[in-house]
């Protein structure tokens, strides 16, 4: 997604009902040197996104009088223009997290959040892919996990394994125990085919007795080897999936 | 000077005789005489028989007629004595002379007399008061029973044996040993009278009660008893009320136990308290009359309560009304207890009051169970209220992290902007002064929560601003509202307007009729919520007003039944509008579906001071 050109400041659109806090975020991006837009609402972000087009970054309430911000995300998905991260900055709903990377949003805070990691998730998705995944990443705290697992299927759902845009699904079945956070050595295997990169646990799931949804857990690509980048972004074209990982 | 009697003197040996002594010629010149004579006959001259009184006259025959045979017979003599004359022919010397006794039984016939006046009123008064009487020969068994015995046991006198079996065969079987009982301790000297109560049947066939008295009235020169007399006394209709005061007083007693209630009379001339049985009961006394019951109510009674109930229920006595008071007592046994006691004035014929009846009911159960059904009630309230808060914490968390997002990001901004070599002032300013404002305004959401969320069940009443009512209420839906697009107007007229309410419970219902309404317009095209406040005779009324077009007239009769919902399932219990009816009704208002209004609209009515006390 994203990956606007090199030669312009990045854009940011901060979507709000809160004034003094879509003054704060422009604030910080103003100082960055980012185009900064505000609206009040998604039906206002809309005809921001429609009329300016190349909006990097969309920066999102998720409860909003008028359009929130999940109607604000399907509507951006849906549409033609040139794809932006979508951040969801949620004061609270009904709306997890989950949930939220399966309809396409590329990360998610819950307020109050911790404003230099909001600024290095924007200033991560501001980037191309390419730039995004090809510096390894540095180690984060305790050592990674190896993940080796061979799959039937990257795309397909109930397969134990599913790409996204931004990460995958893993079913315990393949990863049994993993824990938010965690920090993976990732090898998937499929046929000739391998994924290789460094990847970080999202969210982990236990099946819940009324959920049809399968134990697993949610990973993020960190870093990605040369050659997986290109199977990725060049073969499966992971880009035009909606989902940054998919629930299942 | 009675010794002479015209030359005649008084025979001094004849005076030794008591009785009065003459002899006479048989024409009745007297011979010889004695002085006791003259003390009967003051009025003798020479001839006795002229002396004598015509009715003894009489029975000596022709005058002349010779006297054969001593002739006796009473009479009264001009002197008022009362003798029986006795006149027997002399004829030892050969002329015929009669010799005269006079004995004086004047007192012997007053005796006499007195005795049957005696008799004459003994049966006056046994025929008066309904007694019958019986005379028993113990030698023989024959008793003689009067008419009036007879009658008593509807027995005809003239055709009844006179005999102890009559009265025998009558006795009832269960008493009949009891009776011999008594007669043969009279009879054997060990007791003053015989007494004795007993049934005998009727001729009719029914029992009737009869006191029976009686005692030896005859005995032989031995001392061995020869009569027996005594009377009878029909005593059905005493037994009858003895035994009716007997079982209604075990009727009164099985009544105290069974429901546990104690009874208590006040006499109001005599200031005397008398409790029955089930007072000490109640109080956890013995009723052996070892502690007075002054003392007893003294001790029982908490002295914050004692005062208060005595000079109540003498003022009561005072103005002849019912007494009610409620009490707590600490029982003999240690146990705390709550008492309910009721009194009522019982009048005599001119409407005097006379003495107060009272009842006393041992509540403590009942008062637990009503302090139980209100607390529950409470609790009930406080889960409602708390159900709602939880309807709207999506609003209320978003409300407080949104400012807090704002707080930390500029509070983060400050930290990197001072590190700047050329800070400016103007942007600190501004930054701190985000901080603060916004801090402050997540301040005044928490406050309102916590006043919504805590447990106001013992807040008391007060008389508050209408304004502060509905604060904490709009400040809790202000942001959800705001989230669902309604526009919410507050109108209060006149603006300083109060109430005298529990302002958590108003708070409560004004919030859920908020709620009501941003549920409705959830699909609604046009959105707003008005709350209008006036007053009108004396009430303040709350309306509610909202876009909605009314509610459904098959609905409206339902509105405030509990559980009645026309919610999805999940989004509401039904509770809301009847919990809204009990608070406005235990304010002493009223809370109404405005029908005329042409959107939809409810009135609640609250008191603006506090409802006048009764009698006080």
């Amino acid at each position: 997604m994203s990956g606007g050109q090199h030669t312009r400041a990045p854009s940011i659109l901060v979507v709000d009902d809160e004034p003094a806090l879509r003054s704060a975020l422009a604030f910080d991006f103003e100082l960055r040197d980012f185009r900064v837009f505000e609206a009040e609402h998604g039906k206002h972000a809309m005809e921001i996104l429609e009329k300016v087009g190349d909006i990097d970054v969309v920066l999102t309430d998720v409860l909003m009088p008028v359009m929130g911000g999940v109607e604000l995300l399907e509507g951006i998905r849906s549409a033609k223009f040139e794809q932006p991260g979508v951040v969801f900055l949620t004061g609270y709903s009904e709306l997890t997290l989950e949930v939220a990377h399966d309809r396409g949003a590329d990360a998610f805070f819950g307020k109050p959040f911790d404003r230099d990691t909001l600024i290095r998730t924007v200033d991560r998705l501001v980037l191309p892919p390419r730039e995004r995944w090809k510096s390894p990443s540095p180690p984060g705290a305790g050592a990674r996990r190896l993940v080796h697992a061979k799959v039937d299927s990257f795309a397909s759902e109930n397969a134990g394994f599913r790409l996204g845009h931004g990460g995958f699904f893993l079913s315990s079945d393949l990863a049994p125990g993993l824990h938010v956070r965690q920090e993976l050595e990732i090898r998937i295997e499929l046929d000739s085919l391998a994924l290789e990169g460094v990847g970080r646990v999202v969210w982990s799931r236990t099946p819940a007795k009324n959920s049809e949804l399968p134990a697993g857990a949610g990973v993020e690509w960190l870093s990605l080897s040369d050659r997986s980048m290109k199977v990725l972004l060049d073969e499966l074209d992971i880009e035009r999936l909606r989902p940054y990982i998919p629930l299942a | 000077m009675h010794s002479n009697v015209r030359g005649l003197v008084a025979d001094p040996l004849l005076n030794l005789l008591d009785e009065a002594f003459a002899e006479t010629t048989t024409d009745g010149t007297l011979l010889r005489f004695n002085s006791r004579l003259l003390q009967l006959l003051p009025d003798l001259r020479s001839n006795l028989i002229e002396a004598l009184p015509r009715d003894f006259l009489a029975r000596l025959g022709k005058p002349g007629s010779p006297l054969r045979e001593t002739i006796t017979g009473e009479s009264t003599l001009p002197s008022g004595f009362d003798v029986r004359i006795s006149a027997t022919p002399l004829s030892d010397s050969g002329e015929l002379r009669i010799g005269w006794t006079f004995r004086d039984i004047t007192a012997a016939r007053r005796q006499e007399d007195e005795l049957r006046r005696q008799v004459e009123k003994l049966e006056f008064v046994l025929e008066g008061a309904g007694l019958g009487s019986w005379d028993w020969n113990l030698t023989n068994n024959e008793v003689s029973f009067d008419p009036l015995w007879c009658e008593m046991l509807g027995l005809d006198h003239r055709t009844t044996p006179m005999r102890l079996d009559t009265w025998e065969v009558r006795v009832h079987p269960d008493d009949k040993a009891r009776a011999y009982e008594d007669v043969g301790a009279h009879i054997e000297g060990r007791t003053r009278q015989y007494e004795n109560v007993h049934r005998i049947r009727h001729a009719d066939g029914r029992w009737i009660w009869i006191l029976d008295k009686g005692k030896i009235t005859e005995r032989d020169p031995s001392g061995k008893p020869m009569r027996f007399s005594g009377i009878h006394l029909d005593i059905s209709a005493q037994k009858l009320a003895e035994e009716e005061l007997h079982s209604s007083r075990e009727l009164l007693d099985l009544a105290t136990s069974i429901f546990q209630v104690g009874v208590w009379e006040w006499n109001i001339e005599a200031r005397a308290l008398r409790w029955h049985s089930s007072m000490f009961q109640l109080f956890g006394f013995t009723d052996d009359g070892s502690e007075g019951l002054a003392d007893i109510f003294r001790k029982s009674v908490s002295p914050q309560h004692l005062e208060p109930v005595s000079r109540q229920f003498y003022q009561c006595i005072e103005a002849g009304t019912t007494f009610v008071a409620e009490y707590p007592i600490i029982r003999k046994d240690g146990a705390h207890r709550t008492i309910l006691s009721k009194g009522f004035i019982q009048r005599d014929a001119t409407g005097k009051p006379q003495r107060m009846i009272g009842l006393n009911w041992d509540v403590t159960e009942e008062r637990q169970r009503q302090q139980q059904v209100e607390d529950e009630r409470m609790m009930s309230l406080h889960a409602s209220r708390m159900a709602t808060l939880g309807e709207m914490a999506g609003g209320i968390a978003h409300e407080i992290n949104s400012p807090l997002a704002v707080i930390t990001m500029r509070a983060s901004q400050l930290r990197d902007y001072i590190s700047r070599k050329t800070p400016d002032p103007a942007t600190i300013g501004l930054l701190t002064e985000t901080i603060e404002s916004t801090a402050l305004r997540i301040g005044r959401i928490v406050l309102a929560m916590k006043n919504l969320s805590r447990d106001s069940s013992h807040d008391s009443m007060a008389t508050t601003l209408a304004a502060d009512v509905l604060h904490d209420a709009a400040l809790i839906v202000q942001e959800r509202f705001r989230l669902n697009s309604i526009d919410l107007q507050v109108r209060i007229e006149p603006q300083d307007l109060s109430l005298y309410c529990q302002p958590t419970e108003i708070s409560q219902a004004i919030l859920n009729l908020l709620q009501n309404a941003r549920d409705a317009l959830e699909e609604a095209a046009e959105k707003w919520i008005r709350i209008d406040v006036s007053e009108g005779d004396g009430m303040a009324i709350f309306e509610v007003t909202d876009s909605g077009a009314g509610i459904p007239r098959e609905h409206q009769e339902q509105l405030f039944r509990p559980f009645f919902t026309t919610k999805p399932r999940g989004r509401g219990t039904g509770l809301g509008l009847g919990i809204c009816r009990q608070i406005a009704e235990k304010h002493g208002g009223s809370i109404e579906y405005v029908q005329d209004s042409t959107h939809t609209q409810f009135r609640m009515r609250l008191p603006i001071v506090p409802p006048r006390m009764v009698n006080t």
